[in-house]
């Protein structure tokens, strides 16, 4: 077993889920304290068809989330893809949010799965910079 | 950039989602003894005609502000992802096996296809 990561002391998660991520969807997670998210992840409980779905994650903080100073876009391919598949976004230090601001995570819905995809969405956020 | 507020150990997040804010409670189960000390709600459109009231309890106990029962409300002036900060004061403390009950009157005309996002802030530290 490999070793546990240590928690901060002060993290916390949140989470949320997709009704279908294989359809233009958005959803939102309020935040209850003013903080930094560092690390998104996403399973999804269907494999993909057709294309590959694309997640952008926003805020509706004036800090916008970024990934090496771009869009934070998290893409779920439909290569591998399967139930329970996880995948993970590592956003870039300093997207910190006030108490009152959201988390938005939009899917494209690129994907053609003929029935729906519900995926679960988990977020770490902590009080301070640094992982 | 404000300084943050500093998480103590002894918080916790818990979420969950209404699939529509029609009339309806939201169950979210309570693992350890706590306190709320922030409900956070949001939704994907601004409710219209009419507010949405959301009656926050404990099991069947509504929680209070300032010696008051107390609700939440989501103006028709909430855009998509506006946050309503809800911070009770009384009947605020749970235990292992109690649940969070979140009631929507359903009044808003668009509720049936309205969806709301909860985060609730809890302090497990049993003060």
């Amino acid at each position: 077993m490999p070793y546990p990561s240590i928690k901060r002391i002060d993290e916390v998660t949140y989470n949320a889920m997709f009704n279908d991520v294989s359809a233009v969807e958005t959803i939102y997670i309020p935040v209850c304290s003013a903080g930094f998210i560092n690390r998104i992840g996403v399973t999804i409980s269907a494999a993909l068809t057709g294309a590959d779905t694309n997640i952008t994650i926003t805020s509706t903080g004036v800090n916008p989330p970024t990934v090496l100073g771009a869009p934070a876009i998290l893409t779920l391919p439909i290569a591998g893809s399967a139930a329970g598949a996880y995948y993970e976004i590592i956003l870039d230090e300093g997207f910190y949010l006030n108490l009152g601001d959201c988390v938005v995570i939009t899917s494209n819905g690129a994907s053609t799965n003929a029935s729906a995809v519900p995926a679960t969405v988990s977020l770490l956020s902590n009080s301070g910079q640094g992982r | 950039m404000p300084l943050p507020e500093q998480n103590k150990i002894s918080n916790n997040v818990y979420n969950a989602q209404f699939a529509n804010l029609s009339a309806g409670t939201v169950f979210i189960p309570l693992l350890t003894k706590g306190r709320i000390t922030r409900i956070a709600i949001t939704v994907d459109a601004n409710p219209t005609t009419t507010a949405t009231v959301i009656t926050p309890l404990i099991d069947a106990v509504q929680m209070q502000i300032n010696g008051a029962n107390a609700t939440i409300t989501i103006p028709t002036t909430n855009a998509a992802g506006t946050v309503v900060n809800f911070n009770p004061t009384g009947n605020n403390v749970f235990y292992a096996g109690s649940a969070i009950r979140l009631t929507s009157n359903g009044a808003s005309a668009n509720a049936a296809t309205l969806r709301g996002f909860v985060s609730v802030f809890v302090d497990q530290s049993g003060s």
